[in-house]
């Protein structure tokens, strides 16, 4: 009995510094994701209001410049100051659109901190669940976690969503997008400003169509 | 003779790629060449066909039919499910198929109903591609064939041994050819059109479409090999920078 009192009490301290690590970074990352998501449902803000402040939470939650030269590969250790400086301007328009895009999904709900790992010091991967709006489904949402040196503050690295037991890293996946982007084009990072410039306009165009069409069908349904 | 076509086709294939692949080699891709120029025909192939034919009968219907429809070709996947279930002695879970074939195609006329999963049956999907994942054969090189989209070689082997597995295709009765003839249809329909939305968003959003769907295609076929089971990032090396803060 002694034997097994000793060996619970040894496994919980040998496991306390791990599972209080992850409470913190749960608790980061439930906070910070609830805010961003009531950013999106906040029905007082404009379109351009909501997406300023949703490009302020990401600033939060993430450190952009990092993510940016990331998903260059090793293009992104190679450019000049001034070339990364071209690409990040776009880079962060582009990001703060498709991210926007990608959250839209879960509008108006809110996510729960399922459990989390801490694959090597200093981070944490976090399991989260939330509902899609469109589909009614959970969604499982797991997150990227790094903690800072002095243990206080964290930066997502990545947002991974689980569709039927397949996870897709969005900024892995968008690593995977712009390096083969790249070896097709001979490396040339102004090809790549210039097709993601391209890819804004068209996300906003269509965006702004969308919103017509949704402000006809509504008038259709309540004329005058 | 299929499995000799079959063969024909995938050496064909292989053949082509290698042709069509010029400069470095991406190891995740190594017919990339040719695989792009098959999925620039497939896609142009979608928007000129597949795209309007499934807006026109998401237009034409409504969602109780399509989703009749859909039970219905789903149904007689069952027979097909169950003997590849059976192959990765996976006796629990083709006892469920069973039951669900037998529920829906009786309780729930002949299939068009889906009363076993209000009963707590839930259904479950397998191909020969997943059986003989299962039995250890890596998946090869990722391949985009001509009309069918994503494959690798395990799976074009498995879609061309699902023909000869299939029970459906051995049942002989009054109109049974064109049963199958309309489950193959209805099939494809039912999947294109419940994948629009998605299919637009990947087109519209995505800065290599190519590139996603392949990564997409990979891991989804490994996790339905896996059935599932949830899978965690590997652990990648955080480059110095972005640990100093």
């Amino acid at each position: 009995m002694k034997l097994m009192q000793l060996l619970a009490v040894g496994a919980i301290v040998l496991t306390a510094p791990a599972a209080l690590a992850d409470k913190k970074s749960e608790a980061y990352v439930e906070a910070q994701a609830n805010a961003v998501l009531k950013v999106l449902n906040d029905k007082t803000l404009t379109s351009d209001e909501r997406s300023a402040k949703f490009a302020d939470y990401m600033h939060k939650f993430a450190y952009m410049p990092d993510i940016a030269r990331r998903v260059l590969g090793a293009q992104g250790r190679s450019l000049s100051e001034a070339q990364f400086d071209r690409y990040y301007k776009t880079f962060e328009e582009y990001a703060t659109e498709v991210y926007q895009a990608q959250l839209d999904e879960f509008r108006g709900e809110s996510i729960k901190v399922v459990g989390s790992t801490d694959p090597a010091p200093r981070r944490s991967q976090v399991n989260t669940l939330i509902k899609s709006t469109e589909s009614g489904k959970d969604i499982q949402v797991v997150w990227d976690v790094l903690q800072s040196k002095d243990g206080q503050t964290y930066r997502v690295r990545d947002v991974g969503i689980n569709l039927d037991g397949s996870v897709i890293w969005l900024a892995q996946d968008q690593q995977a997008q712009f390096e083969s982007f790249l070896d097709r084009n001979n490396g040339d990072i102004d090809k790549l400003i210039d097709r993601i410039k391209q890819m804004i306009a068209d996300m906003r165009e269509r965006a702004k169509a969308g919103a017509a069409s949704t402000l006809a069908k509504s008038t259709s349904k309540n004329p005058g | 003779m299929k499995t000799q076509s079959a063969a024909l086709l995938l050496g064909s294939a292989l053949a082509l790629g290698a042709c069509a692949s010029t400069g470095a080699r991406n190891p995740d891709d190594p017919y990339e060449g040719f695989n792009r120029k098959m999925y620039g025909f497939n896609n142009a192939l979608d928007k000129a066909v597949l795209e309007p034919v499934a807006k026109g009968y998401r237009a034409v219907t409504n969602e109780p039919v399509r989703k009749g429809v859909t039970n219905f070709t789903n149904n007689l996947g069952e027979p097909l499910t169950f003997t590849n279930e059976l192959l990765q002695f996976n006796v629990p879970h083709a006892a469920g198929t069973f039951g669900r074939f037998v529920i829906n195609s009786t309780i729930g006329i002949a299939g068009l109903f889906d009363p076993a999963t209000s009963f707590g049956i839930k259904r479950t999907d397998e191909d020969f591609g997943q059986t003989l994942g299962r039995w250890g054969v890596k998946p090869g090189p990722y391949l985009v064939l001509p009309f069918l989209g994503s494959s690798d070689p395990r799976d074009f082997v498995g879609w061309g041994a699902d023909f000869g597995l299939n029970p459906v295709n051995y049942v002989q009765f009054d109109g049974a050819d064109t049963l199958r003839v309309s489950n193959f249809v209805l099939g494809g329909l039912s999947a294109r059109e419940s994948a629009i939305e998605t299919i637009d968003d990947v087109r519209q959003t995505q800065l290599d479409p190519y590139t996603t769907l392949r990564r997409f295609y990979v891991r989804n076929r490994a996790a339905q090999v896996r059935n599932s089971a949830p899978s965690s990032k590997p652990v990648e090396e955080v480059p110095d920078y972005e640990m100093n803060f």
